[in-house]
């Protein structure tokens, strides 16, 4: 019996503690599958085949409509990087959706499972059978019983084609409303019935989704609290009290009013989302349990296997940590690490999540840009609400000394972390440019020898402390004394005299000259970056028409076919200015450029990470990884680029008022508008430098000499010495 | 000699500038050639049909005056572009005794074309641009018992246009310009009907629309 426990512990422990100790971030593997290679309008028109013959005229238009725009979304969120394949998450649940449909393997064969790289608590399902499971809902779980019964829900969403009906019945909203016939309805209501259709849909996929989980051999016992779970999209892995004391040191100490007193519940009830397109959750409890049944002995809450239900739980939930990094919310990705450090992992992953998450805080607050980052902690619940207050109630000093100390604490630990080197520099630089560029304003030794001593010593400036205002002033006081810390200090000051002498000289007039000369001559005469070689990154061609009424769908598929070529076009001047050039493109991988799809996964999270730190020089979060990617690729030059193009009808005013222009005015008057955008972003990865930034709004048509004339004059910049 | 040593000083030293910029050109095309067909309805004034009506009577709006060009075009930076031209044309003058005379005029002319990059996306020669002009005009006038006549004037005018490529070779320019006529050289025998000619001119370029096609040379 001891030695079962004892199994069964290291079971569950062990591979907790090895992940603990060197966690790799998820990444799909093996074959891509053909979901992720067929073409968009393939997939449409394999599902316009299979429309009955005998389907009415007005509901054969709108399933059509249906799968032409469901088809391309999904097959965007399939090709965003974020659908993870082949990874022992994803097998994890396919092998959960085979103990599910044991008794139904025809139906089995139609679906295909995936995991998506998502923080919020939710699956759903498509009408071409493919079920998406978000990470966050993995991380959240109970038990594997919970997992067959999302899984059960969302198959018959799809079994029961519900999309097409939620879908089927906007649209006839839409008619109804057009001809006339609700014009009585207000909107509130015609929203609110939308809305009922949808939470009867859900309602319907709950009940006979509990009938499809009731063949398998899974057991209802616990599946009530699944419903809490799922009422919060971001609630926390565990409601753990959060304590300031975790970013204290021996000398810094954190005074009272940065605590709150008490925190709300985390009270899943107390959430009643009145415009939910989901049912109440009282409600889907209360249904669930009428029909529930006892559980015979057979029935069990783990099928595959627990103890690899309790890894891949805790694989997502260190995941988790980065999706919160990604997606700016830094409370939950310190909040999330904390608890798993809590539970008495040591992990430099998590450290460093958090870490990466108050450098984050500090350069947004630095440059005023709290809006982005910061949530009130009264529109919070549960523990987590006291992180909120506590970050909240710092002054931007308060943050960044604190920030500096946790993470100096750990760059002491991990001197040759080359990350960790980067943010403590960075946090260095942010606290000199934007609070203290001397180290006097920090004390030198300790609280009590200070107080004793404070008559006698002269480095304390400031006798006469006041530990709600001045704390931070003895973050530093075992720093102070380390080498290190003081060359980082001057090296970041010296930074700053570099930066300010730079902005000096730029306000001048002859700086303003310089700058004015230095405009005009990259608008007429370009950039020369000197660059041999780049990768281009998923080229992007969009079209838009709003002048067509029927045939929206070629809308679509043209886009597909302008990306297609505009593809070749930058091959083709590539290799015209032998301009060495890789094209990553997500939507033209073959089934054994996973690889690929992996670096295109992490490049889009760093690219969109980069667009949020426009104002400062901020490295991305998963910026490990992307120098790995430029290493491999032997280039730190990253490029974005593509095209925007949209149609409209023309203001017959306008083209009246242009028509001093013989040919113009009248050709103005006779053809639409169009306008087109062409874009590219070169970025040096590696210092995350953002290099040339070209945007051209073009008033004309998309012709193909003026994208040749833009993809040219991009590369040729890119490629030119000076 | 001085003139063209300076000339040429000139020219060396515009090359190099204009090869040390990044200029793209059309793919790296930065001189093209084209024939553009000026055309003018015969507003207030005979065209070269005008013998056919008999002296004194006009005929306007329904005939035209055409006026033939070729230009080369050369790329000087991603906005801009420089070029030379010659041109022929002909038109028909009335005297103020009512005497028809035939005017056949050749040109040489300069001109600096400024593309619209920050507003409209256009790169040169690709898009929509401003155009500047000066021409050297010589006119022989043939008039009816009267030998023929040489006059000189100068053209400045200014247009804009717009210009296309196809298949990554041809050019397609549209334009529209006007300007104006000076009169040059003073000789006693060149100012004999010199303000009807020039007046005739000033009609025939005070609103020019053009349509020429071309083709990148390199």
């Amino acid at each position: 019996m001891r030695f079962i426990a004892l199994v069964l512990i290291t079971s569950i422990w062990l591979p907790s503690v090895l992940l603990a100790q060197s966690y790799k971030p998820l990444e799909s593997k093996g074959h891509l599958p053909s979901d992720f290679t067929l073409a968009p309008s393939t997939k449409y028109e394999n599902l316009v085949d299979g429309i009955s013959s005998m389907a009415r005229k007005r509901g054969r238009a709108i399933e059509e409509q249906f799968y032409l725009k469901s088809s391309f979304v999904i097959d965007e969120l399939l090709k965003s990087g974020k659908v993870l394949f082949n990874d022992p998450l994803t097998a994890y649940v396919n092998e959960v959706g085979d103990s599910l449909l044991i008794a139904d393997p025809k139906l089995r064969e139609e679906l295909r499972f995936y995991v998506v790289r998502s923080a919020s608590a939710n699956a759903f399902a498509t009408h071409e059978g493919i079920i998406f499971v978000n990470l966050g809902l993995l991380a959240r779980l109970e038990n594997e019983a919970q997992l067959a019964f999302v899984l059960a829900h969302e198959i018959i969403h799809y079994k029961e084609s519900h999309a097409l009906n939620l879908f089927a019945n906007a649209t006839s909203h839409e008619h109804n409303s057009k001809k006339g016939l609700l014009r009585t309805q207000s909107l509130e209501k015609e929203l609110l019935s939308k809305q009922q259709f949808s939470r009867d849909l859900e309602m319907d996929a709950d009940r006979r989704g509990f009938e499809l989980f009731s063949t398998s051999n899974y057991s209802s016992a616990n599946l009530t609290s699944l419903f809490d779970m799922l009422s919060i999209n971001n609630r926390p892995i565990e409601n753990l009290t959060f304590k300031g004391s975790f970013f204290e040191t021996d000398y810094l100490k954190f005074p009272n009013r940065l605590f709150l007193n008490s925190s709300n519940p985390a009270d899943a009830a107390a959430l009643k989302v009145r415009n939910s397109t989901h049912p109440d959750i009282t409600l889907r409890k209360k249904a669930i349990k009428n029909i529930a049944t006892d559980n015979p002995h057979y029935k069990k809450t783990f099928l595959v296997a627990s103890s690899l239900f309790y890894k891949l739980r805790e694989k997502a939930r260190y995941e988790l940590s980065y999706l919160y990094l990604n997606d700016n919310n830094y409370y939950s990705a310190i909040y999330n690490s904390y608890v798993l450090l809590n539970q008495g992992k040591k992990s430099i992953y998590l450290e460093k999540c958090i870490a990466k998450a108050l450098q984050g805080f500090v350069y947004f607050r630095n440059a005023k840009k709290t809006n982005k980052v910061e949530i009130h902690h009264n529109y919070v619940r549960g523990e987590i609400q006291e992180l909120h207050y506590f970050v909240n109630k710092l002054k931007n000093d308060e943050l960044n000394v604190m920030a500096l100390s946790y993470v100096w604490e750990l760059y002491k630990k991990h001197p040759n972390d080359d990350e960790l080197k980067n943010i403590t520099l960075g946090l260095f630089q942010q606290m000199v440019n934007s609070h203290y560029d001397k180290l006097d304003a920090f004390y030198r030794k300790s609280p009590s020898f200070e107080t004793s001593m404070a008559a006698t010593d002269m480095s304390a400036k400031s006798p006469k402390t006041n530990r709600d205002k001045d704390f931070i002033r003895y973050a530093f006081v075992k720093y102070l004394k380390d080498p290190e810390f003081l060359n980082f200090f001057k090296s970041s000051k010296k930074q700053k005299h570099i930066q300010r002498q730079k902005a000096e000289f730029a306000k001048s007039k002859h700086g303003q000259s310089i700058q004015k000369n230095r405009n005009r001559r990259i608008e007429e005469e370009g950039q020369a970056l000197g660059i041999d070689k780049i990768v281009v990154v998923n080229p992007h061609y969009l079209k838009f028409d709003k002048t067509r009424r029927k045939g929206k769908q070629k809308l679509f598929i043209e886009s597909e076919e302008a990306r297609q070529n505009f593809r070749k076009k930058i091959w083709k001047h590539s290799r015209m200015l032998d301009l060495q050039t890789s094209i990553l493109d997500i939507k033209n991988l073959k089934s054994n450029d996973t690889q690929k799809y992996n670096d295109i996964s992490i490049l889009n999270e760093w690219f969109d990470q980069q667009l949020d730190f426009d104002q400062f020089n901020m490295p991305s979060f998963n910026q490990d990884r992307v120098n790995q990617i430029a290493k491999k690729y032997n280039t730190d030059y990253f490029v974005w680029m593509g095209v925007v193009n949209k149609k409209e009808k023309r203001n017959f005013l306008n083209s009246l008022s242009e028509f001093y222009m013989p040919y113009n005015g009248l050709y103005n008057l006779l053809t639409p508008a169009y306008e087109s955008l062409f874009f590219a972003v070169v970025y040096d990865v590696k210092n995350y430098e953002l290099k040339m930034v070209k945007m051209e709004f073009i008033k004309q048509k998309d012709h193909s000499s003026i994208i040749n004339a833009h993809i040219y004059d991009t590369f040729l910049q890119i490629k030119k010495k000076k | 000699m001085k003139y063209k040593f300076f000339l040429s000083v000139f020219l060396l030293c515009f090359a190099i500038k204009s090869n040390a910029q990044i200029v793209p050109g059309y793919q790296g095309k930065r001189t093209y050639i084209e024939y553009n067909l000026h055309f003018v309805p015969t507003l207030l004034g005979v065209n070269t049909k005008g013998s056919k009506f008999g002296v004194g009577e006009r005929k306007s709006l329904s005939t035209w005056s055409f006026r033939h060009k070729i230009n080369m075009n050369y790329v000087t930076k991603r906005n801009a572009e420089m070029g030379g031209s010659i041109s022929l044309g002909n038109t028909g003058v009335l005297d103020k005794n009512s005497s028809f005379g035939t005017i056949r005029f050749t040109t040489i002319g300069f001109n600096y074309n400024r593309y619209f990059v920050r507003s409209t996306g256009a790169l040169a020669p690709l898009g929509r641009y401003f155009k500047l002009e000066t021409q050297y005009i010589q006119t022989a006038n043939y008039f009816i018992n009267h030998p023929r006549i040489d006059h000189h004037f100068a053209y400045l005018g200014a247009g804009i246009g717009s210009r296309k490529v196809f298949k990554d070779f041809f050019t397609l320019n549209l334009s529209f310009q006007s300007g104006l006529i000076l009169p040059l050289g003073t000789s006693e025998q060149a100012n004999t009907y010199k303000n009807d000619v020039r007046l005739r001119l000033q009609y025939h370029y005070l609103y020019e629309v053009n349509i020429g096609v071309g083709f990148l040379l390199f």
